[in-house]
């Protein structure tokens, strides 16, 4: 009888073969699939392994969880330090780590969740990601008067989900774990006029890399 | 049947993204001197006016915010209030 290694699974599996796959903090990650040479076509890419965390607190603007500074209004998103802090309401914010480096460590406070383990994570990224968008939600996410990147909570796929809109070519979304397998499987079925395909984080690191440089 | 409402935190969506918490209908009067039928109308008795009435709604598809809002349910759109409120 041999004992399992112990290691965590993302609540989606691509249909595809990476040619890239390396173990992470416990996680094995896609970093790339061999359509990736090419951002042709809309790309869905899964980042469920990257460390999130919401904070809570009744004086949250008072406060600056891992040093970020909160943004005073719900809706409005931040990215310093390889962080990306987004505001959902009066008492909470969700943070999640997209950059290069090693996350921090979850604070000792008691204003923090860490949601990395419940949350499915994904990225839409290309030219196309709006109209990939459009055949999955009703959401005005790409409302031309809104400073990106902002955060919109609603329905995708009638899944409840935080969707932050970094720019026309690149969405974040975020739900409950559970809804993963299905969400993907729906969203690559609904979308594929589009030519959505699934592609590695590196697209999504390179992506941050250009936009934000090597946060 | 569609309509909108609107969520302090959202702004303005479709009403399929909430869930409906009945007519807002003040605090829960003291039990003392509470005669039954009184209890009773506290806790069962609901308008059905044509008119705009308070509400609580459950953001329930987006930030999972409970808030109050007048709507009017003879036009199914948020409208304030009449300026003579019924007690
Ligand atoms: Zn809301």
């Amino acid at each position: 009888m041999t004992t399992p290694s112990l290691h965590r699974q993302s609540p989606v599996v691509f249909d595809a073969t990476p040619t890239k796959l390396e173990p992470q903090d416990g996680w094995n990650v896609a970093r790339s699939y061999p359509q990736d040479s090419t951002l042709d076509s809309p790309r869905l890419i899964d980042l469920s392994h990257r460390p999130r965390w919401d904070y809570q607190d009744s004086c949250l603007d008072e406060k600056s969880p891992f040093g970020l500074h909160v943004p005073p209004r719900p809706g409005e998103v931040a990215i310093a330090s390889g962080l990306i802090i987004s505001r959902m309401n009066r008492t909470q914010v969700s943070i999640g780590s997209i950059g290069f480096g090693a996350p921090p460590d979850t604070p000792p406070d008691v204003g923090y969740t860490d949601t990395t383990d419940s949350h499915c994570w994904l990225a839409i990224l290309g030219k196309n990601t709006p109209t990939v968008m459009e055949c999955v939600s009703s959401l005005d996410l790409f409302f031309p008067e809104r400073i990106t990147p902002f955060l919109t909570q609603g329905p995708v796929l009638h899944v409840p989900c935080q969707v932050v809109t970094m720019e026309t070519d690149c969405i974040l979304i975020s739900f409950s774990r559970g809804y993963g397998q299905t969400f993907v499987d729906a969203l690559l079925h609904s979308a594929s006029d589009t030519g959505v395909q699934v592609g590695g984080e590196q697209m999504f690191t390179d992506w941050v890399a250009e936009k934000y440089g090597a946060t | 049947m569609t309509f909108r409402l609107t969520c302090p935190v959202c702004g303005a969506r479709d009403v399929y993204e909430f869930r409906y918490g009945g007519q807002e209908r003040g605090p829960r009067p003291e039990q003392a001197q509470l005669s039954s039928d009184e209890h009773f109308r506290w806790t069962q008795f609901r308008m059905t006016r044509p008119e705009p009435q308070e509400e609580w709604w459950y953001h329930t598809g987006g930030c999972g915010v409970w808030f109050t809002t007048w709507r009017n349910p003879a036009t199914n759109r948020e409208e304030p209030p009449h300026e003579v409120e019924r007690g």
